[in-house]
């Protein structure tokens, strides 16, 4: 049932090309080249590291690695990173 | 810098927060809408970073119930630095003192400006304010501008309208002057024409009256050219506004002396300045030796208001008073140069006493005598003589009697 109700969700998504960020509650990603990337829709900080941050994004969870990792600015809703990103895994 | 600037004066607080869950402490912050930045891992359960102040306190309340502990590790700013201003009582007291002396002098007249002003002065207009008690120095509040304004037409009849506005230490003075009634010329008024000066007559346009004269006559100043009294048909004798213009050749014969030795000043460089301030009608002496040790010297007093950089004028004025010594020295002056000097004086003064006649010809007579040169002037001008006047009793008397020749 569960598995159903995700479908159409995603498909209702698809179909009536609404924003997945408020309808199915994922993260919306903003990357600007490797240096800044802004986050909406967010749960919180898992992990905080200057190498490692790990944030959870409702549905996923994302891994950001990279050096010198920073939360420049952070609210309920919003998170911006700076540092400079080597890789963005999801889980 | 801009962000710099706004976090000093909002005042900062350094956070060192202990949890077991340090990434905790950042999402309770940002549910609860606690701005936080430099955020910084000290050690594996350590935290530190920045808020201000009002976050400080959300934080501390939040601190049990989120199961971490903080404390201040730094504060900066100026909000704290005013804080541990609190207890000096005399930085407090000055600033009070500092503010209410603001206020009080800024409810006294320390400037007075008059507008609007033709052929009044303006010292006039605020030697009769200060009579009725606005001047510098006066207390604001109390000036009534309705009742100055009726008192100021009464004092100075030429004003037709005048406004005082007192803004904070600014008086604002607006007057209008009342418009002269034009003197109307009454035809009926029996009036004769006489002679201002002696000459010989040119030309005579005479536009009401008999001319007694003619041109060629010679006249003297006072001599009656054109009369008001005129034939009549039927009482014989009437009386008229007498009108006329009449040009006549007039002679001057002017001289002006000037002694060619003369003293002059040399001025030895020596000088000395003094400063004062004028405040409040009062003066405050920037000196203490008022003494001045020339015997000779020239003093120039120059007097500079001064004004702020937006244009406003303070009720200060600096003063400053220059002694110019100087040696009195014998010199001779160049006789062309004296009278070149003397002829142009000459010149002058003769165009005062022609007013709007003109200067036919000029002759220059120059003697020495004695050291002194004399020059004199012989001119030959043309110009106006007539001038109006009414009928003495005399004349009136003589109007009124019927012509007897007339009668019979």
């Amino acid at each position: 049932m569960k598995e159903r109700r995700k479908g159409i969700v995603t498909r209702a998504i698809d179909v009536f090309d609404l924003p997945g960020e408020v309808i199915a509650g994922l993260p919306k990603l903003t990357l600007v080249g490797n240096s800044r990337l802004h986050i909406e829709c967010h749960k919180g900080i898992l992990e905080y590291d200057s190498s490692l941050i790990a944030i959870n994004g409702g549905k996923l969870i994302l891994k950001l690695r990279g050096e010198n990792l920073e939360v420049a600015a952070m609210s309920a809703e919003e998170m911006l990173i700076r540092g400079t990103i080597l890789s963005i895994e999801f889980e | 810098m801009m962000k710099r600037a706004v976090n000093f004066f909002l005042g900062t607080v350094r956070v060192r927060a202990e949890c077991p869950y340090p990434e905790r402490v950042m999402n309770i912050c940002a549910l609860n809408n606690i701005a936080f930045w430099d955020y910084e891992r000290v050690g594996p359960t350590t935290v530190e970073f920045s808020v201000f102040q009002t976050g400080y306190r959300k934080l501390g309340e939040l601190a049990e119930r989120g199961g971490f502990s903080i404390e201040r590790a730094r504060k900066s700013g100026v909000p704290f630095f005013l804080w541990r201003l609190r207890r000096r009582y005399a930085l407090l007291a000055g600033l009070i003192v500092m503010l209410l002396a603001v206020w009080t002098l800024s409810l006294f007249v320390w400037e007075i400006e008059v507008s609007g002003n033709e052929t009044l002065s303006a010292r006039e207009i605020l030697e009769a304010l200060d009579e009725l008690g606005v001047g510098i120095g006066s207390f604001g509040p109390t000036i009534s501008s309705e009742a100055i304004a009726n008192d100021m037409l009464l004092k100075i009849p030429k004003l037709q309208w005048i406004a005082v506005n007192v803004r904070g230490s600014r008086a604002d003075v607006l007057v209008r002057e009342r418009i002269d009634k034009p003197e109307i010329l009454d035809k009926t008024e029996p009036i004769m024409v006489y002679a201002v000066k002696s000459g010989v007559i040119k030309r005579m346009s005479v536009l009401e009256g008999k001319s007694v004269v003619k041109v060629g006559d010679t006249v003297q100043a006072g001599d009656l050219l054109v009369t008001g009294i005129m034939d009549s048909i039927a009482s014989g004798k009437r009386t008229v506004h007498a009108m006329a213009e009449v040009w006549a050749r007039t002679w001057y014969d002017l001289s002006a002396s000037v002694p060619l030795r003369m003293t002059e000043k040399r001025f030895t460089g020596r000088e000395k300045t003094k400063t004062a301030l004028f405040f409040a009608g009062g003066r405050v002496n920037l000196y203490f030796n008022s003494g001045i040790a020339f015997t000779n010297y020239d003093k120039m007093t120059t007097v500079k208001k001064l004004t702020l950089p937006t244009g406003n004028v303070l009720p200060i004025a600096v003063v400053r008073e220059t002694y110019r010594e100087y040696e009195p020295l014998e010199a001779e002056m160049a006789l062309l140069d004296a009278e070149r000097m003397l002829q142009k004086r000459l010149l002058a003064r003769l165009a005062r006493l022609i007013g709007d006649g003109e200067i036919t010809s000029t002759r220059f007579t120059s003697t020495l005598n004695g050291g002194v040169l004399t020059v004199t002037l012989s001119a030959e001008c043309l110009e106006q003589i007539a001038a109006e006047r009414p009928f003495t009793p005399e004349e009136l008397q003589q109007a009124r009697t019927p012509d007897e020749k007339k009668a019979n």
